[in-house]
């Protein structure tokens, strides 16, 4: 019984027919092909399916596509639509905070969301901006370094 | 030997490698994003009881719901495949067993079928625990399987044992009775989770010609098609597997795992299907990095000088018995010189989960209980743990208890600068403070390469390669720089071709560290071969020797005449007559052991090993136990540095992994199930459980270049949980002698310890005799 939504990914209007009990994540990948967000533990507890709802990083895992119409998703893929988002993209590949990359598309976004509401956060709030995104390969170090260099970026 | 401090953190590097960019704006295409008409969801039944007979399976319901295209129970299996762990006979034995696959149109549908099979079970008396498993009053899981080497007075009194090693050397009698000073102990370990981010997944396809086309997350192409191929009883040419990104392995996917269920399930149908673990399978159904329990003996002199080193250890397989109790002896006895060694290692059946793979299979177990045990005897001399370490410490020309001689070993290098790293030795900032410190060895993996790189026509190159790219970088990153170097040109006109089994050449795949040192190797020769034809054919168009040629930039020029010619217009021209291809192999040895010394399944060697020691600062609150790690400095031997921020980040993040292994991550198990098969539950390290982790990088081998290499990944696991348990002796007085180191059994280790001795005191008296769960 499938419900007609109508939403904005990536800047674009979206009009899709979806049963209920989908998630968002399914949605994103299965019908508008945007492949970034993974589902690596559906229990909200990896933040690799993380996106921007209304600019705010939310488990797309966790959320029923049919409750987000007339709302605004980002995704990965639409990074490099300004400039935070693809300072944010330089700054990782630059700085070797990609390593597997599993987690990087969520990572980018939880990242993005924090500097777009505070410009020049410290060590401290870059790790509790991040503290819900695991990633098993890089120990986090030169994440921190990359969102830090990116901010900089942007302030100066 | 250089130690190059320059630690980690916001330095830029030079190459980020040809995949950063595609991660980064979404585009990385790994095993879970492949889709294809028609594509089926698999799902697998698993055991619901550790040990069982199946009396009765009833897949009737199953088969007939609409949209469930195909069920399988082991009857429906190749004759190749049966009795081969694939799918439970009549039989189970642990909990991760198959029972029976389904393949449907949707995951749903799928889940669904599982429902409706029916499977009567008459559970049998489980054993979950190596102590219990190895007494021959419990179940014998697999009767009549025989045990090479296993002395025989022992195979007459210890039961359910998979494997045995040994290693000896000397005269343990004598070396103990030389002591001043004997320590013995018991150390214990769970199973750890390699929890990569990307599940295992697989998609099978049976193409129109009948070859079996496999996308899968495997580390090991190569082994994986060879091992599916024998499974299905097929020849190895029929089946390919299309490898290339893999979203972290950590060991977890070095094993045929969900390959056999899609590819079963694929030719049942005709149709593609797509098997991927929940995080629910991963974590119940997973091969963990197997428990452990480890007895350690060590005498030495009142100087410190080792004497003596007795070890029983023994791995929980689990099902299968695969618990790499094979590695357990050559890595508890450690970097150091004893002269007098009994080592015995054990591979145990139980009815858990089976044992698999995990970062460094034996190390981070087998060096907590080397490394505190080394501790212990420190303490009982009243000698500094550094002091003693540096005592005893390998230097280049000695020789392993194995017969190993040893070379490139950078060890007191290397624990001076993580000692360093903590201010070893300085007033400690609290009292509830502690530093630690470990040392360790890792190989470099053997494993044969071959590799192709082709000069393109604009002078840009091509490696083709079969490695698959599982984060480090390995293939992404240092083959573009090895290629670049030899070729005089930029790294981003390399492109690396992950070429799977049946479009490009043989590699020994991703694991045991063993990619840069090896198809590193590799494709420097392939490189220098395609130099050398292009050299030759520039000498030509030039009229010059080709040995006063130089290749810079690009550019091909006679430093004598002033006269160039570009590597592109080479490249072009050769078109014409034949492109240039160079080819380049490397077969590894091991390195020569002396057999006399070493009986059953032991690890006797490692090839071209890193040597590293990390040291670690903690504080502990005494009220609740809880361990907060403030930084675990590493100084790292790589050989030769091919790429500093690559280092850097398999060092951090190995090391990180390494404190989740010491404080945090445990698989729970109660009768052999998993009790905490979710992210919530078992804990990885979040960006807010990661300390200071400073790196020192060592290179023994800078002078030879590329083919100094080092193999990096694991060698930074190896030491973590000892140097974070060993602080954490420093810091509260007493030892916690299993992992992971939680509040609960720290608050242990301190009730149980006399509190009328001062610490310190308390092991110096401890007599020798095994500790196990009893309190002393």
């Amino acid at each position: 019984m499938k419900r007609r939504i109508e939403l904005e990914v990536n800047g674009e209007r979206v009009q899709l027919e979806v049963e209920p009990d989908r998630t968002l994540l399914d949605v994103l990948r299965s019908d508008l092909g945007l492949s970034g967000a993974k589902d690596a533990c559906a229990t909200g507890d990896c933040g690799a399916c993380t996106v921007l709802l209304d600019g705010e990083p939310i488990n797309s895992c966790l959320t029923l596509a049919v409750a987000l119409s007339g709302r605004r998703v980002t995704t990965v893929e639409g990074l490099a639509d300004d400039p935070l988002g693809r300072a944010l993209q330089r700054a990782f590949v630059e700085h070797g905070a990609v390593q597997c990359g599993y987690c990087t598309p969520g990572l980018l976004l939880a990242a993005k969301s924090l500097l777009a509401r505070c410009a020049s956060p410290d060590e401290a709030g870059i790790r509790a901006a991040i503290s819900g995104n695991l990633c098993r390969c890089t120990g986090y170090v030169k994440v921190v370094a990359a969102i830090q260099a990116a901010s900089q970026a942007q302030t100066t | 030997m250089s130690v190059d401090r320059r630690g980690g953190g916001s330095a830029k590097q030079d190459y980020p490698g040809q995949d950063a960019w595609l991660k980064v704006v979404g585009g990385a295409e790994y095993t879970v994003d492949v889709r294809l008409p028609r594509m089926l969801h698999g799902a697998a039944l698993r055991s619901a009881h550790p040990h069982a007979r199946i009396l009765r399976l009833d897949a009737s319901r199953a088969r007939a719901l609409p949209g469930v295209r195909a069920v399988l129970t082991a009857t429906d299996l190749p004759s190749s495949a049966r009795g081969r762990r694939v799918l439970a006979e009549d039989r189970v034995t642990s909990m991760a067993d198959a029972v029976a696959l389904v393949a449907a149109d949707t995951p749903d549908l799928a889940a669904e079928a599982l429902r409706l099979i029916e499977v009567e079970y008459e559970p049998l008396r489980g054993v979950f625990d190596v102590l219990e498993a190895i007494d021959p009053r419990s179940p014998t899981l697999y009767p009549g399987r025989l045990v090479a080497a296993l002395p025989p007075e022992q195979a007459a009194s210890l039961n359910n044992v998979a494997g045995y090693g040994r290693v000896q050397c000397g005269d343990l009698e004598r070396g103990f009775a030389e002591s001043d000073v004997v320590v013995e102990e018991e150390y214990r370990t769970p199973m750890v989770h390699q929890v990569s981010l990307e599940p295992r997944a697989a998609v099978a396809m049976v193409e129109s010609g009948g070859k079996l086309v496999v996308w899968s997350s495997t580390q090991v192409p190569f082994g994986a098609r060879a091992t599916l191929a024998n499974l299905l009883g097929v020849p190895p040419a029929r089946v390919a597997f299309r490898t290339g990104l893999v979203g972290g392995g950590f060991g977890g996917k070095s094993g045929l795992h969900v390959e056999p269920l899609a590819a079963l399930l694929a030719m049942a149908t005709g149709r593609p299907v797509r098997f991927v673990n929940s995080r629910y399978e991963e974590l119940q159904a997973g091969t963990p990095r197997p428990a452990t329990l480890i007895r350690i003996k060590t005498g030495a002199r009142r100087d410190g000088t080792l004497l003596a080193r007795q070890i029983a250890a023994f791995g929980d397989g689990g099902c299968t018995g695969v618990g790499w109790a094979a590695r357990l002896a050559i890595l508890a006895l450690g970097p150091y010189r004893i002269p007098n060694v009994l080592a015995e290692t054990y591979d145990v059946y139980t009815n858990n989960v089976p044992g698999g793979a995990c970062r460094a299979p034996g190390a981070p177990p087998a060096v907590f209980a080397g490394e505190g045990n080394l501790d212990g005897v420190a303490r009982a001399l009243g000698m500094d743990p550094l002091e003693i370490r540096l005592k005893n410490a390998w230097r280049d020309g000695d020789v392993s208890a194995t017969g190993q001689v040893i070379e490139h070993a950078p060890v007191a290098e290397a624990l001076r600068a993580a000692a360093e790293r903590v201010g070893w030795g300085k007033r400690r900032e609290s009292p509830s403070r502690g530093l630690g410190i470990a040392a360790g060895w890792w190989q470099s993996g053997p494993g044969n390469s071959v590799v192709l790189v082709l000069l393109n026509v604009d002078g840009s190159a091509q490696v083709v390669t079969g490695a698959i790219e599982q984060g480090p970088g390995s293939a992404t990153i240092g083959l573009p720089l090895i290629v670049a170097g030899e070729l005089g040109i930029a790294p981003e006109q390399v492109e690396v071709v992950l070429a799977g089994t049946d479009r490009g050449p043989q590699d020994g795949g991703s694991g045991g560290s063993r990619v840069t040192a090896n198809l590193g190797v590799a494709t420097l020769r392939a490189a220098q071969d395609a130099r050398r034809q292009v050299l030759e054919r520039a000498a030509a168009e030039l009229d010059a020797p080709a040995d006063r040629l130089r290749l810079a930039a690009g550019l091909i020029s006679d430093p004598a005449t002033g006269a160039s010619i570009p590597l592109a217009a080479i490249a072009a021209a050769a078109y014409a007559t034949g492109q240039i291809v160079g080819y380049g192999s490397r077969v590894t040895q091991l390195p020569a052991h002396d057999p006399a010394r070493v009986a059953g399944n032991v690890w006797p060697a490692q090839s071209n090993p890193a040597y590293l020691a990390q040291a670690a600062e903690v504080e502990v609150d005494r009220e609740t136990g809880e361990v907060r790690v403030i930084r675990v400095a590493t100084a790292q031997d790589v050989g030769y540095a091919l790429s500093r921020t690559a280092i850097e980040g398999q060092i951090e993040g190995g090391t990180l992994q390494g404190i989740g292994q010491a404080i945090y991550e445990e698989l729970t198990t109660s009768e052999g199930r998993i009790t905490n098969p979710d992210l919530f539950r078992y804990a990885v390290p979040t960006a807010l459980d990661a300390p200071e982790m400073p790196v020192d990088v060592l290179e023994s081998r800078k002078a030879e270049g590329v083919a100094g290499v080092k193999g990096v990944g694991e060698a930074p696991i190896c030491t973590t949980p000892a140097a974070i348990a060993n602080a954490v002796r420093d810091a509260v007085g007493v030892p916690v002698r299993q992992l992971p180191l939680s509040g609960e059994r720290v608050l242990a280790a301190l009730e149980g310890g006399s509190l009328s001795l001062p610490a310190g005191q308390r092991d110096a008296e401890a007599p020798a005799r095994p500790r196990g769960r009893e309190s002393p």
